[in-house]
């Protein structure tokens, strides 16, 4: 069986396949995503940045609780960034599709972790090895629309709500079948350092 | 049967609710934390784990859930201000929950409310000296008191669509039978509940 993940380059919140509407196929062992603040070079269609120009384009810290308000899929086949407009604390259900082809033993997951070593969380983004404190925050959106003003679970390693449940804890596939999810990045009202961290995410399932 | 234990050791829940509009969900309340607050979350009913929605309403307890329809649940609460908190279960922080406050001075503190689709019904219990009430009120607009004179420490109440039910913890226990003569004129009915 296999996974193919996508995300949406629209402003549409419509499923995958619908016509007109832009989903992307990520490559998951090459692209990236992408949290900013935006500025003229981190913007939608432009070149894949390097680090300067991504620390240009931090968001500054205020002493106040702050959401990121733009989020970019880097697509490395085209070295460009195409942004994930619905991406963040919107009330958007189809942002990003999971798509199984068949049937699963158990329900897929998503995680976040410091690497693809999958065994820390110790990034100042994943709460500095406090789960229940990462900046990012998720939500299943399989079934329904988020709300507004969703406030989702922190996501980090593997503890009991520090992951998704990507059928809404409805259990393993019975067959084919398509999962969403909505994500934002919130940074605390008390962080007072700067710096950059690159978490990996990685969904989980069994198979027969 | 599945059945999954959930361990909220480091905070007690002190009232819950299902709501199954757009999906199967959990509404929980939480005891008061460190911060005189209460939490609330709108949880999965399929993993408790997984959070929707959180937010905090500042009273010293949050005694009931009721969830009035797809556009409004309420908070019983514990509090000298607030009787009850009214928002939107879909987007319940935004705008934020509507405090509706006491009309009167309070004697003692109401256990559940519920609701017969048009009307919600708040029930004081009383105690070995205070007699029981129910308050009545239209959404967030006080209708009336009714007050259950002679009937003692209620501990349930329940609607079946014509009467509401009132039971004590008294020895033997009474079963109140309370229902609207005309116009908004209650009245009610005591049995003896012994055996």
């Amino acid at each position: 069986m296999a996974l193919t993940i996508h995300v949406n380059h629209s402003s549409s919140d419509l499923p995958l396949n619908t016509s007109g509407v832009d989903w992307i196929e990520v490559d998951t062992d090459n692209d990236g995503i992408i949290f900013s603040n935006g500025s003229d070079t981190i913007a939608d269609g432009e070149a894949s940045p390097g680090e300067s120009a991504l620390n240009g384009a931090g968001v500054v810290l205020d002493g106040t609780e702050q959401v990121f308000p733009h989020y970019f899929l880097n697509d490395a086949s085209v070295a460009l960034l195409k942004e994930i407009f619905l991406m963040g604390d919107g009330n958007h259900r189809y942002v990003v599709a999971c798509e199984f082809d068949a049937v699963t033993v158990s329900e897929p997951m998503l995680q976040l972790w410091d690497d693809t070593a999958m065994n820390t969380v110790a990034s100042t983004v994943l709460g500095g090895d406090t789960p229940n404190d990462s900046w990012i925050r998720g939500i299943t959106t399989t079934d329904a629309l988020p709300g507004v003003g969703w406030t989702g679970s922190p996501l980090a390693g593997s503890a009991d709500g520090n992951f998704l449940l990507l059928n809404n804890g409805d259990g393993a596939l019975t067959g084919a079948e398509t999962l969403y999810f909505q994500l934002k990045c919130v940074i605390p009202a008390t962080q007072v350092d700067g710096g950059a961290s690159v978490p990996i995410m990685v969904v989980k399932w069994t198979s027969v | 049967m599945n059945i999954r234990d959930y361990n909220f050791d480091t905070t007690q829940v002190t009232a819950m609710a299902i709501d199954t509009f757009n999906g199967n969900k959990l509404w929980i309340a939480f005891a008061k934390n460190s911060d005189n607050e209460c939490v609330v979350q709108k949880v999965s009913a399929n993993d408790l784990t997984q959070v929707d929605f959180e937010f905090v309403l500042p009273v010293d307890e949050i005694l009931d859930i009721d969830k009035f329809d797809s556009d409004t649940i309420y908070f019983l609460v514990d509090d000298a201000t607030a009787l009850f908190y009214k928002t939107d279960p879909q987007q319940p922080t935004v705008p934020a929950p509507e405090a509706v406050n006491h009309t009167a001075i309070l004697l003692h503190s109401p256990i559940l409310m519920e609701s017969d689709g048009t009307y919600t019904y708040i029930l004081f219990p009383g105690s070995d000296t205070l007699d029981a009430q129910i308050v009545k009120y239209n959404d967030t607009v006080y209708v009336e008191t009714i007050p259950l004179t002679g009937v003692h420490n209620a501990i349930g109440m329940t609607i079946d669509g014509t009467d509401i039910w009132v039971v004590t913890s008294e020895s033997p226990s009474n079963l109140v039978r309370v229902y609207e003569l005309s116009g908004g004129i209650y009245t009610y009915t005591v049995t003896s509940l012994s055996v």
